[in-house]
C-alpha cells in the first residue's frame, strides 16, 4: 500500500466547504494558506465511492486525493533539440502537436489503496485509488 | 513525665495521620516487567520465584500435591510480600506481552485451583471521573456535529457516518484498509479445504487497528446506533465476521475459554473484560464503578482474540453480541458454560454502555429499565469457583473482616470507595490493642484489585506500628 508523505511535497489541500470538518478528524492532512500561484501539488475532493463512476454501488465519503498544478517549465538541451527537430520535420513521428509533451508534468510519486463496505454489505478494495504525493517529472 | 506523654500524643497523631494519606493510593503498582527485574536482583525473592515456577511445571493433578508442601506454600509467601504479586501492566506499553506473561506466572501459582470464572485483569484500572465520562461522550456528539437520526425525512446512517470520519483521517484510513485487505483475502495458496481468508493475521491486523486508531474514530464504527436494519449490517461487518468471527464449526465456549486463557495476551483481555462490564446490581449503569467507558474498552480489547465477539445478527436495537461458540453438548458443565456465554449475550452493563456512546449526543445516559431487574444473578460463578475478585473472602481473616465487612458488605464493587476509611478505623484498633507485630496481618488484608491505594497500607502500619514500639520501650 501507499504511504502518505504529503508532507514532503509541494502539498496543499483544496477542499471547498469541509475544512472545518477535516481540521476536526484529519489533523494529518496539511492545510497550508493558499499556494500564490497554481503549483504543482496534492488535491483532493470529498466524494462518495459511488461518484467515483467505478462500478460500485457504495456510498462511504473518502478524501480522493489527485496531483494537479504547473511545473516550471524547465527546459533541458534534450526538450530544446526536439523541439527544433520538430519545427525542422526531421521527426515525422511525432505529430504537429501531438505524441511529446515539452518540460515536465505534474504527477503521483506512488497511491494509497482504499477499501470499504458496499451497499450489499461486501468489502471491496481499490488497489492504488489515490494520488499519495506529487512532483514535477521529466 | 508529661513531656513524653504530649511527645507520645504528638507521635500518634503523626502516625494517624500518616495513615490517612497512606490510605489514599500512595503506592503505585509497578509494571510487571520491572517487578521481575527487582524480584530477580534480590537474592529471597529470586530463589522463591524459581521454586514456585517449579512447583506449578507439573499439571494440574501434581498441582494440588506441589502446593500442599512446605516449600512451595513458603515460596509463595514470600512472592505474596514482594512488588511482583502487586504488579500491573499497561495497555499499549511496550513490552505489553511479555509484562502479561510475567502477571500470569505469578498469579497462577496464587489460586486454589489454578483456574477461577473471573480472573483478576492485570491492567491498571482507570478511574474515570464524571467530567471525563460526560466528556468522552460529548466529544462524540460533536464530532457527529448533529443527533443521530433526529432530523426527519434525511436518510441516516451512522455507521457510515463513522466511516467516513474514519476515511477522512489518514491512520484510521491506512489501518481500516489493511484489516480489510487482509481479512478479506482468500488465504493463499488456495486450499482445498477452502478457508475463507487466514484467520490468525486478520486477528493481528485487527488487534492492530484498534491499538493505533484512536477510541474517537474506531468506537463508533463499532458502536454506532441503528435506525435500521442496512445500518445494523454494516455494523456488524465493521470486523469482517466472515473471517475474524464465523467459523465452520463452533466450538464449546469452555473449549474457547481454555484456548484463551492459555494465551498471557487473550487470558489478560478476557480478565479485563470481567473486571469491566461485569454486571452489578449496585449501580443504576449495571457496570463496575459506573464506568462505560472502562468496559467498552475492555470489550474492543477482545476483538482479534480467541474470545473475539460481535453483533450474531443485524436487528438495529436489539442485536445479540457473543463469540462463536455454544454450550451444546457441553454436559455436566452446562451451567458453567451458559453463564460464561451470558456475561457477553446478557450483559446489561455491556448493552447501556453500547446505547450510552451510540446514543451520547442525545444526552440519554439512562440505562435500560433491565438493569433494574436481574433475571440472572449477576455475580454468581457456578459450581467451585471463587466469588468476584474484589472479595478474596478466603484471604481474610476474622480480624480483620469484622473492619472491612462492616461497612463494606454491601457495597461488593463498590469497595474501593470504603477500603481508606475502613482501614484508618482498623488501623486504630490494631494501634491500640498493639497485636500486630508481624508483617503476616498485612498479607491477609483484602487485597483487591480495586483498592490499589490500600496496597501500601501495611507497610505504613508496620512502620507506625515499629515506632509506637520503640517509644513504648523508651517509656
Amino acid at each position: 500500500g501507499g504511504e502518505s508523505t504529503e508532507e514532503n511535497d509541494n502539498a496543499g489541500v483544496e477542499s471547498s466547504g469541509f475544512v472545518d470538518q477535516l481540521d476536526i478528524m484529519s489533523p494529518q492532512i496539511p492545510t497550508r494558506s493558499r499556494r500564490s500561484s497554481n503549483e504543482c501539488g496534492l488535491r483532493s475532493v470529498l466524494l462518495r465511492v459511488r461518484d467515483l463512476d467505478l462500478g460500485y454501488d457504495a456510498d462511504e465519503t473518502i478524501l480522493f486525493k489527485y496531483c494537479g498544478g504547473e511545473c516550471p517549465r524547465v527546459l533541458s538541451n534534450h526538450d530544446l533539440t526536439v523541439g527544433n527537430l520538430m519545427v525542422r520535420g526531421a521527426l515525422p513521428d511525432l505529430g504537429a502537436s501531438g505524441g511529446w509533451q515539452s518540460g515536465p508534468c505534474c504527477r503521483p510519486t506512488h497511491h494509497e489503496d482504499l477499501a470499504f463496505l458496499d451497499n450489499a454489505h461486501h468489502w471491496h478494495k481499490v488497489e492504488k485509488l489515490s494520488a499519495a504525493g506529487c512532483t514535477c517529472v521529466g | 513525665m508529661i513531656l513524653l506523654n504530649i511527645l507520645s500524643v504528638l507521635f500518634l497523631l503523626g502516625c494517624v495521620c500518616v495513615v490517612c494519606v497512606c490510605g489514599h493510593g500512595w503506592r503505585e503498582p509497578l509494571e510487571c516487567v520491572r517487578a521481575l527485574e527487582l524480584c530477580n536482583g534480590d537474592s529471597q525473592c529470586s530463589s522463591s520465584y524459581r521454586v514456585m515456577r517449579q512447583c506449578l511445571s507439573g499439571g494440574a493433578r501434581d498441582r494440588q500435591t506441589m502446593l500442599a508442601s512446605r516449600e512451595c506454600q513458603g515460596a509463595i509467601e514470600v512472592l505474596q510480600d514482594s512488588s511482583l504479586y502487586d504488579c500491573r501492566c499497561k495497555r499499549g506499553m511496550k513490552k505489553e506481552l511479555q509484562c502479561l506473561q510475567n502477571y500470569w506466572s505469578i498469579h497462577q501459582g496464587l489460586t486454589e485451583t489454578g483456574e477461577d470464572f473471573y480472573e483478576l485483569s492485570p491492567y491498571e484500572l482507570h478511574e474515570f471521573s464524571e467530567e471525563f465520562r460526560h466528556a468522552s461522550i460529548i466529544s462524540d456528539s460533536s464530532l457527529s456535529k448533529a443527533s443521530p437520526c433526529t432530523e426527519p425525512g434525511k436518510p441516516c446512517n451512522p455507521c457510515l457516518d463513522a466511516a467516513k470520519a474514519c476515511n477522512l483521517n489518514e491512520t484510521c484510513k491506512r489501518q481500516r484498509s489493511n484489516y480489510i485487505a487482509i481479512c478479506n483475502k482468500p488465504s493463499q495458496p488456495p486450499l482445498a479445504n477452502q478457508e475463507p481468508c487466514s484467520r490468525k493475521r486478520c486477528h493481528k491486523a485487527l488487534r492492530q487497528f484498534f491499538e493505533r486508531v484512536q477510541w474517537e474514530l474506531s468506537y463508533p464504527l463499532l458502536f454506532c446506533s441503528c435506525p435500521d436494519q442496512a445500518c445494523a449490517e454494516r455494523r456488524r461487518q465493521t470486523i469482517v465476521p466472515a473471517c475474524s468471527h464465523q467459523e465452520k464449526h463452533r466450538p464449546s465456549c469452555l473449549d474457547l475459554r481454555r484456548t484463551c486463557r492459555s494465551d498471557a495476551l487473550c487470558r489478560s483481555r478476557l480478565a479485563d473484560f470481567h473486571t469491566n462490564c461485569q454486571m452489578t446490581g449496585h449501580s443504576m449503569t449495571s457496570c463496575p464503578h459506573d464506568n462505560y467507558h472502562g468496559c467498552l474498552m475492555a470489550y474492543v480489547g477482545l476483538i482479534g482474540s480467541d474470545v473475539t465477539p460481535n453483533y450474531m445478527d443485524s436487528s438495529p436495537s436489539n442485536s445479540t453480541i457473543s463469540p462463536w461458540c455454544s454450550c451444546r453438548g457441553t454436559g455436566n458443565q452446562e451451567q458453567e458454560c451458559d453463564a460464561f456465554l451470558r456475561d457477553f449475550t446478557h450483559n446489561t452493563c455491556l448493552k447501556n454502555a453500547i446505547q450510552a456512546f451510540g446514543y451520547g449526543s442525545e444526552g440519554s445516559v439512562l440505562p435500560v429499565t433491565e438493569a433494574l431487574i436481574t433475571p440472572f444473578p449477576p455475580i454468581q460463578p457456578p459450581l467451585n469457583s471463587k466469588p468476584a475478585p474484589s472479595l478474596q473472602a478466603n484471604d481474610i481473616k476474622p480480624l480483620d473482616s469484622a473492619c472491612v465487612f462492616s461497612t463494606c458488605a454491601n457495597l461488593k464493587d463498590e469497595g474501593q470507595k470504603c477500603i481508606p476509611s475502613n482501614e484508618f478505623e482498623c488501623e486504630e484498633a490494631l494501634l491500640a490493642q498493639g497485636s500486630v507485630d508481624s508483617e503476616e496481618e498485612e498479607d491477609r488484608a483484602p487485597r483487591s484489585a480495586a483498592a490499589p491505594g490500600s496496597l501500601g497500607l501495611k507497610e505504613c502500619v508496620s512502620v507506625c506500628v515499629s515506632m509506637w514500639g520503640l517509644l513504648i520501650h523508651a517509656l
